[in-house]
């Protein structure tokens, strides 16, 4: 189980790392474009569709990569309140809740890429960028996204019976310590600090 | 269409399922479902997927990444603590010393990173140390820390404006412009305020003007350049007409390569930490915000804006008791709420309600910033208080809170100030873009 969480991770992150390399690609092209357009009236024209494209890419591997890491954003108000058996059922709840979201975005994009197999759309556009190519990319993050999703909604689920700390553990929100310490670390690291005695 | 009740009682029931714990990008598409599934049936339903999977590779929301890829190389610099030690001195001779430079390094640094967390763990990981051997008031030093954290969002370019821009269908640059007037002003109060509490205890800061020699302090100067470079370069690039908000942050992103290379950070492994951030803040906010595109949409179609229209028309008040209102309802949701739930969460309904009652967008834009920011230094939940007192490790967390009450009164003072001199935020604008 943990592996399986482990590898999930590390795909994810492998990702990310692409998505921001095309990033760091766009914004050359972008450069290239806004000198271009200033001083030898030149332009790629369509960059900013396929700034588009690539910005879903990476929203959709990311949502991954952010499952991951356990970023997406939960309201922790409640939870200090309450027994952590209360706790571990709204885990549960927020993990299933999640996975019904990102198996029906998942299933509904099977839907748009098929017709864009399909019929051969491009769009509508100077670009006139066939369909499938940007839409397989994203697809392909979605459906990682759901599969990670729907592993921990089943994984949480099993566990609501076996071992509740465990649950809230991997799939609680995390914790405002944990958030500080996060941040903390990153900005140590940054200004080339060691940890704190 | 709908009735003003049934709007209350969905709002209640995000708001509800937020406070429950479950996931907000969840919360903001069951609601938008809910909605779509119960009014208008299955058609309802699937044009809101269309709009929902559609926002995701909105062109104009590409920017979002790129800032905060922007501000992530550029912490990573490490050029932090020699920034600081430019700014003292220049501002060591002001009563008050240090407190000045923690507000002006965090405003410098937060105007560029676009995270408010993520410039105080910076300030304080560089400023507390400075203080260690001194004898300022160790409560006015977390304050002043916290309080200049909080005018990232609010100096531009900034993500929480950006957010505000594309979900409200606002100008980006227009906000842009309408954020540099409150930003510098509130700047100047914090330090305002740390002049005149020096003036009133002269124990909170030493007077000990230590100055190293002018050809010294110019030599630091460059130190300075990091940031304000990248400011000039996407002010300049959006307002000289010849980049689009987007454009310019491809064009910063860019020129902070060179930067990392000059302080020697310029590696792989950073620029891949760097992206790991990015993707990571880029998608938890992606996936809210499609959930508050759809959820938008659906209202619209539901007619909430008529209702809320008629509502205010109802109600009786004006404009000026809305804004108010709005104000007590922000600093009281901000005590226990994020910025960013707080924002999408509220801004389907707020948003067609201000505009209804006539109130300019780019202003509310701005006064809604505003009210984030506020939001992040008052406790109990404020991220910003609790990163700051992690870093300091000594004492209580107490010593936080109550360093953030007079710059959490100065922000108010301002949020009045911009309330009854609404100018301050659109001048720029107007004299910019007409």
């Amino acid at each position: 189980m943990q592996a399986s969480l482990k590898w999930f991770g590390s795909i994810a992150r492998a990702c990310a790392i692409v998505g921001g390399w095309a990033l760091m690609a766009i914004s050359v092209a972008t450069c290239v474009e806004v000198i271009g357009r200033k001083y030898f009236s030149f332009s790629f024209r369509g960059l900013d569709e396929i700034g588009g494209y690539m910005l879903a890419g990476v929203s959709a591997f990311g949502f991954a990569y952010a499952l991951s890491t356990r970023a997406h954003m939960r309201v922790t108000l409640l939870f200090p309140y309450v027994s952590t058996s209360v706790q571990s059922l709204l885990n549960v709840l927020a993990t299933l809740t999640l996975a019904a979201m990102a198996a029906f975005c998942a299933w509904r994009g099977i839907f748009e890429v098929l017709d864009a197999w399909l019929s051969g759309k491009r769009s509508n556009t100077p670009l006139q960028t066939p369909l499938w190519i940007p839409l397989t990319v994203w697809f392909t993050g979605m459906l990682l996204f759901a599969a990670g999703t729907i592993f921990m909604a089943w994984h949480s689920l099993s566990l609501l019976f076996r071992d509740r700390a465990q649950l809230n553990r991997l799939y609680g929100p995390q914790s405002m310590e944990e958030e500080v310490s996060t941040e903390i670390g990153h900005a140590e690291a940054r200004e080339g600090r060691g940890s704190r005695a | 269409m709908i009735d003003i009740a049934s709007v209350t009682i969905g709002f209640l029931i995000l708001l509800g399922a937020m406070t429950l714990g479950l996931h907000i990008a969840t919360v903001m598409f069951g609601v938008g479902f809910i909605g779509a599934a119960l009014y208008l049936g299955w058609p309802g339903v699937n044009s809101m997927i269309v709009v929902y999977l559609g926002s995701m590779d909105e062109a104009v929301l590409l920017q979002l990444p790129l800032f905060i890829l922007l501000g992530e190389i550029l912490v990573r610099c490490g050029a932090t603590d020699r920034m600081y030690r430019s700014l003292t001195d220049w501002l060591n001779r002001l009563p008050g010393g240090l407190l000045h430079t923690n507000v002006a390094a965090s405003a410098l640094f937060s105007a560029v990173s676009g995270s408010s967390v993520a410039t105080a763990a910076t300030i304080s990981t560089v400023a507390l140390p400075a203080f260690k051997k001194k004898s300022y008031d160790t409560r006015m030093v977390l304050g002043s820390i916290a309080a200049g954290g909080s005018l990232g969002n609010l100096i531009p370019p900034g993500i929480a404006l950006i957010i505000y821009g594309v979900l409200t269908n606002t100008s980006v640059a227009r906000l842009y412009a309408g954020g540099v007037f409150p930003g510098a002003l509130l700047t100047v109060m914090f330090m305002a305020t740390i002049v005149l509490l020096t003036w009133w205890r002269p124990s909170i800061a030493p007077r000990e003007v230590v100055t190293d020699p002018m050809l010294v302090r110019l030599k630091r100067l460059v130190d300075l350049l990091p940031p304000v470079l990248i400011f000039v370069i996407v002010m300049g690039s959006i307002y000289g007409g010849w980049a689009t908000s987007t454009e310019a942050a491809a064009l910063a992103v860019i020129v902070t390569l060179p930067i990392a290379a000059f302080y020697g950070r310029l590696s792989i492994k950073m620029l891949h930490d760097a992206f790991l951030s990015t993707v990571n803040l880029t998608a938890l906010s992606m996936l809210i915000l499609a959930g508050a595109f759809a959820l938008n949409f659906i209202l619209g179609l539901l007619g909430v804006t008529a209702a809320l229209t008629k509502f205010v028309a109802s109600m009786n008040v004006t404009p000026l008791q809305l804004i108010y209102i709005l104000f007590a309802f922000y600093v009281i949701l901000g005590t226990f709420f994020e910025t960013l739930p707080m924002m999408v969460g509220t801004l389907p309904l707020v948003h067609p309600l201000i505009v209804a009652a006539g109130i300019d967008p780019v202003w509310f834009g701005i006064f809604l910033v505003l009210m984030c920011e506020i939001s992040l230094i008052s406790p109990p939940v404020g991220l910003t208080l609790y990163v700051i007192q992690a870093v300091r490790n000594e004492g209580s967390i107490g010593d936080v809170f109550r360093g953030t009450i007079p710059f959490f009164i100065t922000m108010l003072l301002m949020t009045v100030l911009l309330i009854h001199f609404q100018e301050l935020a659109l001048w720029l604008p107007r004299l910019a873009f007409g």
